[in-house]
């Protein structure tokens, strides 16, 4: 796209897409496309968390005494929860939503119909977080097969990992709207996905970098969660929580409005 | 007076600076088959998809169906059927799967959706190939397809942009049928075309369009008598001749068209073919009735665009 298929300034600048019938009918023709591989998914979806949790969890945290008072695995299990919630969103949206914006100009042909660009955009965001939180249940269920947590407090937990894989889900569209090709994720990945997850409290406190490096890590939407997700999941309600939840909000809200607007110019023309 | 499906007024779209619809007034009545020609790059796909409502209209009126297709392109589209110049179809999915998942964009309930798409199916010869993946479907069956995806909404109005390219001969009559049957149902169809003969056999009206205007409007039989006359006389010369020659008619006011190794004249009912042949000495000449690929070439076909 050049800058000839801009949309001209005429257009009325909406805050945030609008929400309508199409958004169910383009979240649903991704199920019905999901339930194509949906085994081979599922087999993955089990096998992955156990693969971290054992090799990670288990095995790097043979060697750690313990953090913050707590075992290694215990630490880990919540950071597990949130990247999985935010990843799996951010693929989903990076690879598999650029193709369907260029190559297999799915969303040219939705067009013609009466599904308009804010329901494509809600029902690929929901359609990513819905896998995010499809993962994250895999998740749930490995770790409570070992004995790794025995609250009810996870259900709750699932409230703020919806609201991490949405914003995962928009990070990725965000930037698919930037790409040009496929190597450009290659950069999104390593330059921005892979850091923010070895950073963000993940495998180790971060209260051991410099403190430069923490307020820099807090300008990024995965630290807020993983505190959220740990602190619920610990039962405490501190404000901390509240806060955490309040920045993961408004990284949704500003992320979301950003991704519809850089999507519409690239849709509509 | 016919009832207008379709009116526009000043249309104009711009690509930078790069103008690709030029100020086009058009009016497209409810019932007819309309025929957009024109060469490679004169706007035609543009000017469709304004209509049908996904590329933004920049300046002049569009009324599609009696709806603002500014305001309302969402109505517009509920009511419309569209066969885009690549197909889009959704790889992802089956034959049937690609109409039962269109259906869902118009909000269609699965069990009609399911009894229109097999009966689609069925229509368009494509029922045993229903579970294929459509990345295995052949060119003419995925345009069937997409004809068929573009009527499950039951559309009053059609849009095809370029319906028939890159198919056989029978596979373009098989869809000529179609159309023709789609438009005895008192609906109105949008086309373009690169085959004349295609206009001729499917369309009430024509416009031919080029760099952004149309710049012919009106039958089949009245273009062609306008500007081709009734009778064209083809005479065979060695490529170095023509600019002579063209010379001589230019001085005798005969509306002709130069080509490579050939040489078109128009005849008007004063002409007289024999005095033709007086002033170019040929053996190779041609006599025939004019048609539509005359007015054609005479109106767009000077050269080679894009
Ligand atoms: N999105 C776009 N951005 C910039 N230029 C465009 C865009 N779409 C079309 N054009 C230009 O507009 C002109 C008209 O294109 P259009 O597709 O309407 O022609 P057409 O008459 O349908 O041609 P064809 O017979 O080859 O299909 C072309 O020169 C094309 O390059
Ligand atoms: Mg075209």
């Amino acid at each position: 796209m050049n800058s000839a298929t801009r949309i001209p300034t005429t257009l009325p600048e909406r805050t945030l897409p609008k929400w309508g019938h199409g958004v169910k009918s383009v979240w649903r023709r991704n199920f019905l496309h999901f339930r194509y591989t949906f085994w081979v998914t599922l087999c993955w979806i089990f096998i992955e968390p156990l693969l971290f949790l054992l090799a990670i969890g288990y095995g790097i945290g043979n060697f750690v005494s313990d953090i913050n008072g707590k075992g290694y695995i215990d630490f880990y299990f919540p950071a597990l929860l949130t990247v999985t919630a935010f990843s799996v969103p951010f693929f989903e949206s990076t690879y598999n939503y650029y193709s369907k914006l260029t190559y297999q100009k799915t969303y040219q042909t939705i067009l013609m119909t009466p599904v308009g660009v804010s329901e494509i955009l809600w029902g690929e965001l929901l359609w990513g977080a819905s896998k995010g939180l499809l993962s994250c249940f895999a998740v749930s269920i490995v770790a409570r097969v070992l004995n790794i947590y025995h609250s009810w407090l996870i259900f709750p937990v699932f409230m703020i990992l919806a609201l991490i894989a949405f914003l995962g889900a928009a990070s990725g569209l965000l930037f698919t709207t930037f790409a040009k090709n496929y190597d450009f994720f290659n950069y999104a990945i390593s330059g921005f996905l892979l850091p923010m997850t070895f950073f963000s409290d993940t495998y180790f406190p971060i209260n051991q970098f410099p403190s430069a490096l923490q307020i820099i890590i807090h300008f990024f939407p995965l630290i807020h969660g993983v505190k959220a997700v740990r602190l619920l999941l610990d039962g405490t309600s501190s404000p901390t929580l509240y806060l955490s939840i309040l920045v993961l909000l408004v990284f949704a809200f500003g992320l979301t409005r950003w991704a519809y607007v850089r999507f519409r110019r690239l849709t509509e023309h | 007076m016919n009832h207008i499906t379709i009116e526009a007024k000043g249309l104009t779209k711009k690509f930078g600076d790069k103008t690709v619809v030029n100020k086009i007034d058009l009016e497209i009545y409810k019932g007819e088959c309309f025929g957009l020609l024109g060469p490679n790059g004169a706007g035609k796909s543009t000017t469709l998809r304004m209509m049908y409502g996904i590329s933004h209209i920049q300046q002049g009126e569009l009324f599609v169906l009696g709806m603002n297709a500014k305001t309302h392109a969402r109505d517009v589209k509920t009511r419309i059927g569209v066969v885009p110049q690549n197909d889009g179809l959704d790889v992802d999915f089956s034959v049937l799967d690609n109409l039962l998942v269109y259906a869902s964009y118009f909000q269609i309930n699965f069990g009609t959706a399911l009894e229109r798409a097999r009966h689609l199916l069925r229509i368009m010869k494509l029922d045993d190939v229903w579970q294929s993946p459509v990345e295995q479907l052949s060119g003419g069956m995925k345009r069937r397809l997409t004809i068929a995806r573009s009527m499950i909404n039951q559309p009053d109005l059609l849009f095809l942009d370029e319906p028939t390219t890159g198919l056989d001969p029978q596979a373009r009559a098989f869809i000529w049928d179609l159309l023709r049957k789609f438009k005895a149902d008192e609906k109105t169809l949008v086309l373009t075309t690169h085959y004349m003969e295609e206009a001729e056999q499917l369309c009430d009206r024509i416009g031919i369009m080029d760099r952004g205007s149309i710049i012919a409007l009106g039958t089949p039989a009245e273009l062609i008598l306008r500007h081709a006359g009734k009778q064209v006389l083809e005479i065979g010369l060695k490529p170095e001749d023509i600019p002579y020659f063209s010379r001589k008619l230019t001085q005798d006011q005969y509306e002709f068209l130069p080509l490579e190794n050939k040489i078109m004249l128009f005849l008007k009912d004063t002409n007289k073919p024999e005095k033709i042949m007086n002033i170019i000495p040929s053996q190779e000449i041609v006599f025939r009735p004019a048609s539509l690929n005359d007015v054609f070439l005479r109106l767009a076909g000077y050269d080679l665009k894009d």
